[in-house]
This record gives C-alpha cells, sequence and structure tokens, in this order.
C-alpha cells in the first residue's frame, strides 16, 4: 500500500512546525503515489480531539493518538512499528531534529528498512520515493 | 561496569570530502584520523571511571572499518581506552546506515557491555543516527545529544539538547548513549600512551566470528540505494557595495533593501 505515515512531534499543546511540514510532504507525495498520508501523535490528555483533527488541514487522512511518554523515542517506534504492521505503510517520514533522527533510525532498524536524514527534498519516480 | 565506545575512521578535517562518482561511496584516499566526535565519547567512558561512582572494568573501543581503520583503535587507545575490536570484512564494504548499525551491534552482543557511548555524528557521514539503529538492534534505550551524565548503578542521569530546550531523563542500563560535543573537553594524548596503543589488545573479527548475516551487509544488504551525485546549484554572487561616500552608499544600501520590500 502506498500509503505514507508521519510522525507528528508537540509540546505545550501546539504541533512542532517540522512535523506539520513533514504531514504536508507526505500527503502531497502519498497523493502522487496513489496513497493516504497518515499521522502518529502520542503524548497525555492534551492530545484533545480538535488538536489531532487540525492535522487534516494539512493533509493528513487518519491520526493514530496513542498515551504516552512524551520526548522519548522508543515509544513512538514501538507505535509506528505498530501501525505499520497493521497497515503496510511503505514510508514513514520526520520532521529534520533531534527526535526524527532517533525515532527515523530507530524505526529503520526495527522494520528492516533504509533510511536518510537531512533530505531537502523528496519526489515520487516509478511508483518510489526518491531523497 | 564494561564500557564498549564505538568509534570511527574519518577522512581528516583538511581533506575535502567528496563522493567517488564510481561507486557512490565517500572518496577516502586521503589523510585519515579518528572522528573527533568520538573522542568526546571516550573522554566520557573515562571521567565516568575516574569519577569513581561505579568501578569500571574495562573500556573497549569498537570499530567497523577497513584494514586503516586499526589507527582509530590506536588513537582510542592511547585516549584511554583498555583494549580494541576491529569489525573488518570485505562483504561490510557500502554498508548503509542501516546495515552499518545492524553490523555493530552484532559485534556488541558478543562484549555484553553494560553501556555503549558514541558521538554525537561523524565527520564524514554527519548521520546522527547510528547509535538508535545500534539500540533498537540490542533491544537498549537510547539517547542522543547527551551534553550531562551521572552515573549511578544500574541507571545513569542524563540532559539532553531537545528541540523544545534540555529534558532530564534518566536510563536504565544497559544503553546506548550518543553525547554531544559540549559535554566535555577531551584530552590529550600522552606520549607514553600514543607509543603503549600498538601494544594494547586489538582483536579483529569477521562478520562469520560475531554472527553477521553476510545477506544484511554491504551493497546487497542495504536499502538505501545512491546515485545522481550533483553540486549544489551554484548561488548568484553578491552584490558589493564600495563605501567611498557614506551618505551615497548608505542611499544604496537602502534603496536595495526597499527594492526586495526588506524594509
Amino acid at each position: 500500500m502506498p500509503d505514507i505515515l508521519t510522525y507528528v512531534l508537540h509540546y505545550d499543546g501546539a504541533f512542532n512546525k517540522n512535523s506539520l511540514g513533514a504531514v504536508s510532504e507526505g500527503a502531497a507525495r502519498a497523493q502522487e503515489l496513489g496513497g493516504s498520508c497518515h499521522a502518529v501523535v502520542l503524548g497525555g490528555d492534551d492530545l484533545t480531539d480538535d488538536l489531532c483533527q487540525s492535522l487534516g488541514a494539512y493533509g493528513a487522512t487518519k491520526v493514530f493518538r496513542a498515551k504516552g511518554p512524551e520526548g522519548l523515542a522508543q515509544p513512538v517506534i514501538d507505535v509506528m512499528a505498530k501501525v505499520i504492521d497493521e497497515h503496510g505503510h511503505s514510508y514513514a517520514l520526520f520532521g529534520g531534529g533531534l527526535l526524527g533522527f532517533e525515532i527515523g533510525a530507530g524505526l529503520a532498524a526495527r522494520k528492516q528498512a533504509g533510511v536518510t536524514m537531512e533530505v531537502i527534498s523528496v519526489r515520487t519516480e516509478d511508483g518510489k520515493l526518491v531523497a | 561496569m564494561k564500557i564498549c565506545v564505538l568509534v570511527k575512521e574519518v577522512p581528516d578535517a583538511a581533506v575535502e570530502k567528496r563522493i567517488d562518482p564510481s561507486t557512490g561511496r565517500l572518496d577516502r584516499s586521503g589523510e585519515k584520523n579518528l572522528n573527533p566526535y568520538d573522542t568526546h565519547a571516550i573522554e566520557a567512558a573515562m571521567q565516568i571511571r575516574e569519577g569513581g561512582a561505579v568501578e569500571v572494568d574495562e573500556i573497549v573501543a569498537v570499530t567497523m572499518g577497513p584494514e586503516s581503520a586499526v589507527r582509530a583503535l590506536h588513537k582510542a587507545v592511547s585516549l584511554g581506552a583498555d583494549r580494541s575490536l576491529h569489525l573488518t570484512d570485505e562483504a561490510l564494504a557500502g554498508s548503509d546506515v542501516a546495515a552499518t548499525g545492524y553490523a555493530l551491534s552484532k559485534a556488541l552482543e558478543k562484549e555484553q557491555p553494560d553501556l555503549v557511548l558514541l558521538g554525537q555524528q561523524s565527520d564524514d557521514g554527519e548521520c546522527y543516527t547510528i547509535g538508535a539503529v545500534v539500540a533498537d538492534h540490542l533491544k537498549m534505550p537510547s539517547l542522543t545529544q547527551v551534553i550531562k551524565m551521572d552515573v549511578q548503578e544500574g541507571s545513569l542521569r542524563c540532559e539532553r539538547q531537545a528541540e523544545y530546550g534540555y529534558d532530564t531523563v534518566e536510563v536504565e542500563l544497559p544503553a546506548v548513549i550518543s553525547v554531544g560535543d559540549a559535554i566535555n573537553e577531551p584530552r590529550y594524548p600522552s606520549l607514553k600512551a600514543i607509543m603503549g596503543a600498538r601494544k594494547k589488545q586489538l582483536d579483529s573479527v569477521s562478520i562469520s566470528d560475531v554472527g553477521i548475516e553476510a545477506s544484511q551487509v554491504g551493497e546487497e544488504g542495504s536499502r538505501v540505494q545512491c546515485g545522481d551525485f550533483h553540486d549544489p546549484e551554484a548561488k548568484p554572487p553578491g552584490q558589493i557595495i564600495e563605501d567611498e561616500d557614506t551618505a551615497e552608499t548608505v542611499e544604496k544600501i537602502v534603496a536595495w533593501l526597499e527594492e526586495r520590500k526588506l524594509i
């Protein structure tokens, strides 16, 4: 399934701008691939329905909300790996930054996938993403 | 406590880095050195030993690379490691980040460390990610960009730089910790330590020695294929305004800014 999964970091009740950029980019590329862009958020009660639904404005068609400790990579990797196992996403996209590096690399190890960082553009080619 | 420090041989800082278009890999033909970021990890291990909060039985420098990488291990030993482990095998050439992390994790499995330390990035690939890959394979917790570390029996209390400020995180051992370069000021090796480094135990192991599956490493085992290498687009040259008459110069600068709607 050519769907793209993104992780959206939040802090103090607002989503991180790099993460929102990843959702927009994921939505655009997923559309070219004929799939959808989904988002994973992880945190506490401050992840309200309204806040999660606001990701729709950036192109996310589904949001997976999990409760767990914020600011650590491993819980996010656990959630994303489970979502990918259940829904079969082809790609995961992250905003630049510390957690993006940690989660992206850990998730790649967990899923035996490739990982590349410091990406400045992503395009589709022959049904695949090229960074 | 046993500490393993991951180190890497990288092109010397003075060498211009370039991709060899025929192989798609970094051209490593010039002068090489120990990755400077790794010296902070070795220093962190030494400070844990010297701090006395826990007893450090052994500090082991671990690297993956060709024969020449031995020099990086000698440097690591001269900075304080007790011995070193060299994972070297032609089958590893061309491994991407994920494959390299897998291979290093297999080498570390044999060592059974309580703590794995590494620098925040390598000076060549600048990936920032090997620690997280290694940690997931070893099923250990991982933190990156750690700038302060207090060791207690069985755990670490770490401070790290995050997107939104500083986090203080307690991590149970065993763990993989990538240290930021702000954590310490690495020491210089003594002449005696440099001379003695070659005499310290250095074990070379191949992929079969540590149970690495050949299909998971090297070019074939790497999921990321590189291609289409090109220089970034050249930026247009800047405009230089000579200050011959200050009033006129100011007028020119203001006009330039107004033209671009910057003021």
